[in-house]
């Protein structure tokens, strides 16, 4: 029996990492900007695409596709806070919700014109290798997912942490008219705050690919357990999603054997959100700008 | 109007007679057209909205059917009469259905087919019995359809949705008995909408009938991102075959996981995702050896069969799939009930339908007799199971329609 429980551990702890980069990106548009980003989980299924199409297409390894993917949804990210986000910063909430919800039936209904309503896989030689760790196995795929999505979590954090970008950036998220007034160019950061929470999330969609399929709905699902893990981990806080979604990965997972029926595990997993919500509203680890 | 009848009808006296009978009764209602040139039969079909193409896939076995039928000259016992399609859009909506079969009724055709989903043959049959109009359910299978409700004008050529898990219970039985090692133990996992959580009680009961211990009865929620715990808790439990109930992405999903956690048990689904070419193109040579049950196959071992798959084909240019079987041999069906009738009295008709016995050779199901039961239902009607080999489906139960032998017990992962 204890071997499942181990294999429910390192399975949640696998695709909780994943969680996190998709949480992170989240995490981090709404910490400069103050903006939920309901469209999330779409720009995860439009990178999931960039690695089925450059794969079948060009033969082009998904690991590779995860790299040249950071420039350029960078770039999309860039865009699009340039073009459709810009107008509604600062306005209520009402708005924003609109513009992102509706941003993302644009996007879904868009994937299905261009790559049809099917699902799809990728097929690679090397997907079916397996990691045996006592008597849990692991693919090599997911172990691989999880240490681009913690590499990357790491990699933002010291970006923030160290650069000068990154010190604009955390003070736009502290205090917006004070970043301001120290000449921090405002609309810059928020393009770059959007390009990286969209690339991080594209990432997270890529590096999923290899073990997961691939259809114009499969974003929501990934938007709502994003949501519910920035709560958890605190609003803008970036250790915080990581661990939040770490906990949300292990609580799914294990919840789907304790639980009297694995139906119930997302079950697990809003308790500990409500529970969270009701004891500490500013999330385990904290509020925004931590 | 009966004047009118009485002029065309003249090489029939029966149907002059009975039309007459009909007219001089008063019946509110039209009376069926009883123009021998022409036959009118109501296809009601959901033709547009979300399920559209499936309604349009199933409107080609009648289709074809129809064609096939005029070409060899019509009904003969009408003088050679045509048979026309009027077609009926239920937009897969149950209000839509409901009015559509007035209209239908008012435009005298003489039987009903269709109307593909459960959720609509259910209200529709229940006005075309009010309306008098025989109505034959190829394919929707909600048992609720025709158990228990005593109509006298729905004839259901479909099996019962219980029979699903009843047909996924004996082929286990069959194939691991054959294989030198009964099957004792199955695990059940399945979506948990109700078309998982209802073919899940069906196969408990299945099991409890045919002696098979239920290790464990699992529901996991639909687009699941991770099922991997659950996996790994079938395989400890070790049971002879899994049991499942799933829709293409978690279909694909599982047997990746399955294959992750190198878990060698025999998966038997339930049509749904595992019937899915889709499925094949996911998941390539990792999805041959899944079971499914099924409705019907273009390899199923009975004469006639391949021939009819072969000129769905040309004349569609896609496979026909077991929804088509069903529609093109109701409109057998109805051909047969109305040659025996020799008129288009929807009263006679149904007397006839009730009357049908389709067998052998005339009948390209997987069993030997198309009949009615007194429920409306047709008793022998069964589900086939097909496994994936070398990414084909091919019929591998039961016996006497199989194309192959089924592979039981499956090779494990690292063989294949």
């Amino acid at each position: 029996m204890s071997d499942v429980y181990l294999q429910a551990l390192l399975s949640g702890l696998m695709i909780g990492g994943v969680y996190a980069l998709v949480a992170v990106g989240l995490t981090l548009i709404f910490g400069v900007m103050d903006i939920i980003n309901f469209a999330h989980g779409e720009f995860l299924m439009f990178g999931m695409y960039a690695a089925f199409f450059a794969s079948v297409l060009f033969g082009i390894d998904p690991y590779v596709t995860a790299v040249l993917a950071l420039p350029a949804f960078f770039a999309v990210g860039w865009a699009i806070q340039g073009t459709l986000i810009k107008p509604v910063v600062g306005k209520s909430h009402a708005i924003q919700i609109l513009l992102t919800l509706g941003l993302s039936l644009l996007l879904q209904a868009l994937a299905q014109y261009l790559f049809s309503a099917d699902f799809q896989s990728l097929k690679l030689d090397y997907a079916d290798a397996t990691l045996q760790i006592a008597g849990a196995r692991i693919g090599w795929t997911r172990v691989a997912a999880f240490a681009i999505s913690m590499g990357l979590c790491l990699a933002l954090w010291l970006f923030l942490q160290r650069t000068d970008t990154g010190k604009a950036l955390r003070a736009c998220a502290e205090e917006h008219e004070g970043s301001l007034a120290v000449g921090i160019d405002l609309g810059r950061m928020y393009k770059i705050a959007f390009g990286l929470g969209i690339a991080c999330v594209a990432i997270a969609g890529i590096a999923m690919t290899p073990f997961f399929y691939v259809a114009p709905v499969v974003g929501p699902k990934f938007t709502l357990v994003a949501f519910v893990i920035v709560v958890l981990g605190g609003l803008g806080n970036i250790p915080g999603a990581v661990a939040g979604a770490l906990i949300v990965g292990v609580v799914e997972s294990v919840g789907a054997l304790v639980m009297p029926s694995p139906s119930l595990k997302d079950l697990a997993v809003y308790v500990l959100f409500i529970l969270v919500l009701l004891f500490r509203p500013q999330g385990l680890f904290g509020g925004k700008g931590a | 109007m009966t004047r009118t009848i009485a002029r065309r009808a003249f090489g029939s006296a029966a149907l002059a007679v009975s039309a007459l009978a009909l007219a001089a009764a008063g019946f509110g209602q039209p009376t069926p057209a009883a123009a021998q040139d022409e036959v009118p039969v109501g296809i009601l079909l959901p033709l547009s909205g979300s399920v559209a193409p499936i309604g349009i896939n199933n409107r080609r076995g009648h289709e074809l059917a129809i064609e096939e039928i005029n070409a060899e000259g019509g009904i003969k016992s009408l003088g050679g009469a045509k048979l026309t399609m009027i077609d009926g859009d239920t937009q897969g909506n149950p209000n839509v259905g409901i009015s559509e079969v007035e209209k239908l009724g008012r435009r005298d055709v003489v039987a009903i087919m269709g109307a593909y989903q459960s959720g609509v043959t259910f209200p529709t049959t229940q006005m075309a019995e009010r309306l008098g109009i025989p109505y034959i359910d190829p394919v929707a299978i909600a048992d609720s359809i025709t158990e228990g409700r005593g109509f006298k004008y729905t004839f259901k050529v479909s099996p019962l949705a219980s029979w699903y898990a009843r047909d996924q219970v004996r082929f286990l039985v069959d194939a691991s008995k054959a294989a030198g090692e009964p099957a004792e133990s199955v695990v059940l996992l399945h979506e948990d909408t109700l078309f998982g959580t209802s073919t899940a009680e069906g196969q408990i009961k299945a099991a409890e009938e045919y002696g098979i211990e239920v290790l464990d009865d699992i529901s996991y929620p639909k687009d699941t991102p991770e099922i991997t715990s659950t996996i790994a808790r079938i395989k400890e439990l070790n049971p002879d075959a899994v049991l499942l109930v799933s829709y293409i992405n978690d279909a694909v999903l599982i047997t990746k996981t399955m294959k992750e956690l190198d878990v060698n048990i025999p998966i038997i689904g339930t049509s749904a995702g595992h019937i899915d070419p889709a499925y094949i193109e996911n998941l390539g040579a990792d999805a041959n050896y899944t079971f499914t049950v099924g409705e019907w196959n273009t390899d199923i071992d009975k004469p006639g069969v391949a021939e009819i798959a072969k000129r769905f084909r040309d004349k569609f240019g896609v496979a026909m799939n077991g929804h088509a079987a069903e529609t093109y041999m109701s409109t057998m069906v109805l051909r047969d009930a109305l040659e025996r009738a020799g008129t288009t009295d929807r009263d006679a008709v149904r007397d006839a339908l009730a009357e049908t016995e389709i067998c052998g050779e005339a009948n390209i199901l997987p069993y030997e007799c198309i009949r009615f039961g007194e429920s409306g239902q047709s008793p022998e009607a069964q589900l086939v199971v097909l496994q994936i080999i070398d990414g084909e489906h091919v019929t591998v139960w039961p016996p006497a329609v199989a194309a192959q032998d089924p592979v039981w017990p499956v090779p494990d992962w690292s063989a294949r």
